[in-house]
């Protein structure tokens, strides 16, 4: 089978939130075929005897034409925890909206979801094997009951086969050879056919291409989004909608060690042309992973990679203040390069936290005793302590308590995730939105004015001071009533997420204190 | 295993076993009825489960129209295949020369061996088709290449029933006629359901102010009549066997629509609470009264006679469904139990400006429909000619 993802390598969601007043964690399983089922499970956190009920609402037809809500199974042996599938007809963006109703009242989440096609399925040898010997059984069949059609089948009953019915059916059977032959062959082009339209209609994650324009300065990146195959594609970065205040967040990690990290947020200069001075970084080839949403909730990583031909100094100051790097030293390194360099953290183990730039340490309070497990939804939790081991206060960064990025050592999985989860906000919000409008069906607007719009919104944002743009990124994406709100910013940050699958992962946290962007990176080993 | 049901030997198999007495007793198998049912069961089993997509929208592999339609297939191989194993395992002189020798070792009726071929192939297509909606989607599609297959099987079963009885008409002399034919009509008639249920997306009632529809009814409809009446050899075979097809639609309508269904899948754009009926059916008991009176009646050159069918076939439908589906479309009379003319889609728009008027688009010029009538005509004086002459074939079947 193989698997392209949205989410790159890692399409589950998942998802803390509350619906009214039930505090939800939330995991969705999406198909890797639409149309196909997702299978949804809540864990009710708060509250009894609820009834708990999912619908699918995809973006474009809304609410009202939606199908009825099912109600979820609670899981025998698992209190609190309540299970069933969405079905998913068609591509595009859709969300499940799963609705609370028990002992505190009622209440609604919306949890946005990308329903693509990612995987090409190759028959399973013995299914293979026994339509083939099937196959073979049902065309010997045929040639042999074309055959006894013209030959003992019309003849008298108990009398022997003419010599001119034999000749007939021995063409008889040639002739039902040849044309069941045929037959073969025209449902095997058949089925190529359609396997083709399918893989035409099959998700493709976007690529794009990163130079470094020496002309403009030393560190200016350029990044032009390839769309040469599909200028649908092309059209729709037009729908482009800023997350956390943000029209795209790019994420780059040296390959192989994934040692040099940061967390960039280029500015959009065309429709798919963006520019971000890059931090000082040594020379290398880089993964690159770009987040973007679209207005309609659906969320797409742009992934490629990079090569830097020499060491990049910063010419120029980071265009955005919100741009951040770091150098992660392995855990068992015995001299350290960059010694005078405070970027440079050594990263986590179990049991060893991570002394920050600003000379606190992050602690990882989750999943120490017997490890991590694929598959099982886990609440990653960090802390941070000043140096005399108290806990400090942290502040929002762009506008949440914190960000983290989990990859795989091998690049083949990525998440960009966040305390509410691995979906984006402004997707939800957006999907909540439309929701609640009674369209059946959803115009798009020009696209050229949204673009327009949304440039405008960004440049407004940036002129705006910290903490009013904090203020207005939290109000924008219900943060204060619907997740933040009973929840103080403290000296943790906590993040819901499922391994996909067993292997080596490197966790990135990024955290704000006293306006410094703070970042941390752990190591982890999931069985 | 068998019924006591008595037909006379023919005098042929008499004399293979000069040892019997000329007067034996010899059994109409039970496979036979199993057949007949069986292509009942799965026609049904269709015609609930394309209501059930319209309807509801989403299934399971084991939904109730599939196990109908599985049930149909497990029930005629297995009635089939036990026949052919008994037989095979102490053959008889009597089995021996009335049946067809199948790779040495069985003994099966030509019938029975259409059968089998229907029912494997059915029975091959669900894991097919499981697979098949795991990498390509839990689709609504009904033409895939395992739905192809299943049709097919479904076909051959069908056939196969009519095969199989066309032995018991062909040589049974005048004993249980009435009940032979009974069995042979619900079988042809369940095939032509089937038939026309694949050529749904050209034989419906919007369609019916197109040339093409004319064209894909009488290739369709002259391909089979032709060799039902043939085989059955009763005055009016043809109109019977239109006439049960009818029913066969008709009543899956009236009663599909008395049970509540309500779409499970986004978008519902109309919301529906029973199941939807499929379109009222097509009236070819009209001009298979003609196609009757000429199957009698005409002596001369079976070309000929093939025009004769398909002139009279074609301008028969022109002038019985043109105007009707204009009724049917427009007519308030028409939304009611009886035509099913409000059945409606969920996933299509409640307001949909076509709704009740026939779409431009779909409505074929004069010009342009005398054209198709033409040539839906030749193509169905060809078909007609093929079917007659496959008629004769069925009417040789001995065994």
């Amino acid at each position: 089978m193989k698997v392209s993802q949205a989410h790159v390598g890692s399409p589950d969601v998942a998802m803390e939130g509350a619906a009214g007043p039930y505090h939800l964690l939330v995991s969705i399983k999406p198909p890797d075929v639409i149309p196909g089922t997702a299978r949804v499970t809540v864990y009710l956190q708060n509250g009894k005897d609820a009834i708990i009920t999912t619908q699918p609402v995809y973006y474009f037809s809304g609410r009202e034409g939606a199908p009825p809500a099912e109600v979820l199974q609670p899981v025998t042996g698992s209190p609190g925890a309540y299970t069933g599938i969405v079905w998913l007809m068609q591509n595009g963006s859709s969300s499940v909206l799963l609705h609370v109703k028990g002992s505190k009242g009622e209440g609604e989440l919306v949890a946005p979801i990308v329903a693509v096609s990612t995987a090409e399925k190759k028959l399973p040898a013995a299914t293979s094997v026994s339509l083939v010997l099937l196959g073979i059984l049902l065309f010997i069949l045929m040639v042999t009951l074309i055959g006894a059609s013209v030959g003992e089948g019309i003849t008298n009953e108990g009398e022997d086969l003419s010599l001119r019915r034999r000749r007939s059916r021995r063409v008889a059977f040639a002739m039902a050879a040849l044309l069941t032959s045929l037959v073969v062959y025209g449902g095997n082009a058949w089925w190529g056919s359609w396997a083709k339209k399918y893989q035409h209609f099959m998700f493709r994650p976007m690529h794009a291409n990163f130079r470094i324009d020496h002309e403009a300065s030393e560190n200016s990146l350029v990044m032009t989004i390839d769309t040469s195959d599909n200028n649908q594609r092309r059209a729709s970065l037009s729908y482009l909608t800023p997350d956390h205040g943000k029209i795209m967040h790019l994420f780059l990690m040296r390959l192989p060690g994934l040692d040099i990290f940061a967390h960039l947020h280029p500015d959009r200069k065309d429709t798919a042309y963006f520019m971000a001075n890059l931090p000082p970084m040594p020379k290398g080839k880089y993964l690159a992973f770009a987040d973007i949403v679209y207005s309609s909730g659906f969320t797409e990583t742009i992934r490629d990679t990079l090569t830097m031909e020499e060491d990049i100094s910063a010419a120029e100051e980071p265009h955005d203040p919100d741009d951040a790097y770091a150098y992660a030293l392995p855990n068992n390194l015995m001299d350290n390069p960059y010694r005078n360099d405070n970027n440079a953290i050594v990263c986590g183990k179990p049991g060893k936290g991570v002394r920050m730039k600003d000379g606190s340490e992050m602690v990882m309070e989750s999943g120490s005793a017997g490890g991590f497990e694929s598959g099982m939804l886990y609440t990653l939790r960090f802390a941070v302590y000043d140096s005399s081991r108290q806990p400090v206060k942290l502040e929002p960064y762009l506008g949440m308590q914190g960000h983290a990025v989990i990859v795989k050592n091998d690049g083949s999985s990525y998440i960009h995730v966040h305390p509410v989860g691995t979906y984006s906000v402004t997707a939800q919000a957006n999907l909540e939105r439309r929701i609640g409008s009674p369209d059946k069906e959803y115009k798009y607007d020009d696209r050229v004015r949204f673009r327009d719009s949304v440039d405008q919104l960004i440049r407004t944002l940036k002129g705006m001071s910290e903490q009013e743009r904090t203020g207005l990124l939290m109000r924008q994406m219900n943060m204060l009533q619907d997740t933040m709100g009973d929840m103080k910013m403290d000296n943790s940050v906590t993040f819901p997420y499922t391994f996909p699958q067993p292997g080596l992962y490197r966790i990135w946290v990024q955290v704000k204190r006293n306006g410094q962007v703070l970042t941390a990176a752990f190591d982890r080993e999931v069985k | 295993m068998s019924i006591g049901l008595t037909t006379s030997l023919p005098p042929s198999a008499a004399r293979a076993s000069d040892a019997r007495p000329v007067t034996m007793k010899a059994y109409l198998p039970l496979y036979l009825y199993a057949v007949s049912l069986a292509s009942l069961l799965t026609v049904t089993g269709i015609l609930w489960d394309i209501s059930w997509h319209r309807s509801i929208g989403r299934d399971k592999f084991l939904s109730p129209p599939h196990i109908l339609i599985y049930l149909g297939a497990i029930f005629a191989g297995l009635f089939s295949g036990i026949q052919v194993i008994w037989n095979s395992i102490r053959p008889t002189e009597t089995v021996k020369a009335s049946t067809v020798r199948v790779w040495g070792i069985f003994y099966s009726s030509l019938g029975a061996l259409f059968c089998i071929w229907g029912a494997i192939a059915m029975l091959t297509s669900a894991p097919f088709d499981d697979w098949w909606h795991s990498a390509y989607g839990l689709d609504v599609t009904i033409l895939s290449p395992p739905h192809t297959l299943l049709g097919l099987g479904m076909l051959f079963l069908q056939f196969g029933a009519c095969v199989g009885v066309s032995k018991y008409l062909n040589t049974g002399g005048t004993g249980r006629k009435g009940l032979l034919r009974i069995l042979f009509i619900v079988s042809a008639a369940s095939l032509l359901t089937m038939i026309y249920t694949l050529g749904t997306e050209f034989l419906h009632t919007r369609g019916m102010r197109g040339g093409l529809f004319y064209i894909v009814a009488a290739v369709t409809t002259l391909l089979f009549l032709p060799v039902f009446g043939r085989a059955l050899r009763m005055k009016w075979g043809m109109t019977t066997v239109a006439l049960s097809y009818f029913f066969i639609i008709a009543f899956s309508n009236w009663i599909l629509q008395l049970f509540p269904a309500e779409p499970k899948l986004g978008p519902i754009l109309t919301h529906t609470t029973h199941f939807q009926p499929a379109n009222f059916p097509m009236l070819v008991f009209i001009p298979s009264l003609l196609l009757d009176w000429i199957s009698w009646s005409w002596k001369g050159n079976e070309w000929v006679k093939a025009l004769l069918l398909s002139v009279c076939f074609v301008l028969g439908m022109l002038i019985v469904e043109y105007p009707l589906s204009g009724w049917l479309i427009g007519s308030p009379y028409a939304r009611n139990w009886f035509f099913g003319a409000d059945s409606w889609y969920f996933g299509d728009p409640p307001d949909w400006p076509y709704r009740y008027k026939i779409h431009p688009f779909l409505v074929s010029t004069p010009g342009v429909l005398a054209v198709d009538i033409l040539i839906a005509i030749v193509i169905g004086t060809l078909a007609a000619r093929l079917s007659l002459r496959w008629g004769q074939w069925l009417q040789l079947i001995k065994r």
